[in-house]
């Protein structure tokens, strides 16, 4: 990403040009600390990230890209960091559909996110992954529990 | 989450930006608004999957490549 996508970006733009990132950190949390860091759901992330470093796409480049977008040489690097839900526990209306809508978006994704990069680069097979990933099912639909991912922007 | 805002960065209709790339647009969703709010702009959307609409806004493209 630093190479691929960063540097690029800094090699191209002429002066005066911005560069903008939203990334999410990758693990997910609980605010009432229902989640605990052995979760089905935080192992699953976890085995995802490491699979798609050693396949070269990385995917948690949140917590490098501030550093990253300073080394390659942008100035003014601005950081903004907001709590997403991922399921409706919020009260209010707006984050309890964006909650929602994560939701939606991570019990149907989860098994296409998980094929290519547990079985092509961790060589598991479908059925073991799609057994695993049930349990982070379970974790996701419950209203119990108070998750959320942070997500950063930044922009210079 | 960003109160309605499609970016941080300081632009407005006052001060547009005059080129935008969107790297792996997917559907394109964002490059079409950016698209529409900033019509003096030229809009370039950019991903693996050719999966956008095909009746865009005059000054929005896209092309496959993988980033």
């Amino acid at each position: 990403m630093k190479t691929q996508i960063v540097q690029k970006a800094f090699d191209h733009l002429r002066p005066g040009g911005y560069f903008e990132a939203q990334e999410v950190l990758c693990v997910p949390e609980a605010d009432d600390g229902t989640l605990s860091p052995d979760s089905a759901l935080v192992s699953w992330v976890r085995e995802v990230a490491a699979a798609s470093d050693e396949a070269d796409r990385m995917l948690c480049v949140g917590p490098q890209l501030r550093s990253w977008l300073g080394e390659v040489g942008f100035e003014d690097v601005r950081e903004a960091v907001y709590k997403i839900p991922v399921n409706g526990w919020p009260r209010g209306p707006a984050l309890k559909h964006i909650g929602q809508m994560w939701q939606r978006n991570l019990v149907s994704g989860l098994s296409g996110f998980s094929l290519g990069l547990l079985n092509r680069v961790r060589g598991r097979t479908l059925e073991d992954i799609e057994v695993s990933v049930l349990p982070c099912f379970i974790l996701l639909i419950s209203l119990l529990m108070v998750l959320g991912w942070n997500s950063c922007s930044w922009w210079t | 989450m960003l109160d309605g805002r499609n970016h941080l960065a300081p632009f407005s209709r006052g001060n547009p930006p005059r080129r935008v790339l969107d790297i792996a647009t997917g559907t394109g969703t964002w490059a079409i608004e950016m698209g529409d709010e900033y019509p003096e702009a030229q809009i370039v959307g950019t991903d693996l999957s050719p999966i956008q609409p095909g009746y865009v806004p005059p000054n929005v493209r896209f092309f496959v490549e993988d980033s």
